[in-house]
């Protein structure tokens, strides 16, 4: 479901993490940024994690080996995205579920400007791409 | 001098017969889905989607793409749009091999970039199709794809080729 709220107690400064598939990157002017792709869903929601209520470690320990994009919540809301929490649909082994968040347009809207709102956020260059660590770094 | 030669039969064969098989059969089914004197790129496209029919991308504990009826009814949309011979999209042979991408949901996209175009269509779960047209990283038009009128995409590949 799209999110019913904008919870607006998450500020727009505070940095939202959104796990990103391999075929969710692409380069783009020498920058490696997250695709459209990564902000879509069927269902008009996408999952993120609240930076500062969870910790990157942890997230990079759930989903291991995968990069991670770090995206201020503002970005979303200027696309016309809602930032709901939902605690009961975090994974299950995640220590802070009330970190886990969903984007989206909080009405369904059509495909074509979706996907611009998509591609708007995820070509700021304020986004940024956290590789995932070294197996070296332990 | 003939005994120095390599004998045509191996002793120790580099497949089973289980795996000749397996690579027959593969085989054979891409070439149901790619003519012979198809586009090239068609080869690597059926190839990420048969992939990803079969093992899906799921991120665990996030339910993103995962394998399910839903998801090979996506794949076999997408399958149609770019494999049946009657549509033009074949037609357009000089494309530079497309990215299969999975969607939160089960849509899968097909993304083609060339400089500073990209063209990408999407099928979504719930059977339809759109394209994208892009240029510098802006979407400059976008549509529905009918697939018993599939001109619309073949438009935006045409695009995308020009100089």
């Amino acid at each position: 479901m799209p999110p019913s709220r904008d919870d607006l107690e998450i500020s727009d400064n505070t940095v939202l993490m959104r796990v990103l598939l391999p075929k969710w990157l692409t380069s783009k002017g020498g920058r490696e940024r997250p695709t459209s792709d990564s902000l879509l869903d069927s269902n008009f929601e996408n999952s993120c994690f609240i930076e500062g209520e969870v910790a990157l470690e942890e997230i990079q320990r759930l989903f291991p080996n995968l990069k991670i994009a770090r995206l201020r919540a503002g970005l979303f809301r200027r696309e016309g995205f809602a930032i709901e929490r939902r605690p009961d649909e975090a994974p299950p082994l995640c220590s802070r579920p009330n970190s886990h968040v969903v984007v989206g347009p909080q009405v369904a809207i059509e495909r074509g400007p979706y996907e611009n709102a998509a591609r708007k956020i995820v070509k700021d260059l304020s986004v940024e791409i956290v590789n995932p660590p070294s197996p070296s770094s332990g | 001098m003939g005994e120095e030669m390599t004998p045509l039969i191996a002793t120790a064969p580099a497949l089973t017969p289980a795996e000749v098989s397996t690579f027959y059969g593969q085989t054979a089914l891409l070439e149901k889905m790619t003519p012979a004197n198809c586009a090239p790129w068609l080869y690597s496209a059926v190839a990420q989607v048969r992939e990803l029919e079969e093992n899906g991308a799921l991120i665990a504990g996030l339910g993103d793409f995962r394998v399910s009826d839903r998801t090979a009814a996506t794949t076999r949309l997408l399958l149609s749009l770019i494999s049946v011979p009657e549509l033009p999209v074949l037609s357009v042979r000089d494309l530079p091999v497309p990215v299969v991408s999975p969607v939160s949901g089960g849509a899968i996209s097909l993304i083609w970039s060339l400089g500073s175009k990209e063209v990408k269509f999407s099928c979504y779960p719930d059977g339809q199709a759109a394209f994208f047209r892009c240029q510098d990283d802006d979407v400059i038009e976008d549509g529905r794809i009918d697939l018993s009128a599939p001109d619309s995409a073949r438009g935006a590949l045409n695009w995308m080729m020009q100089p």
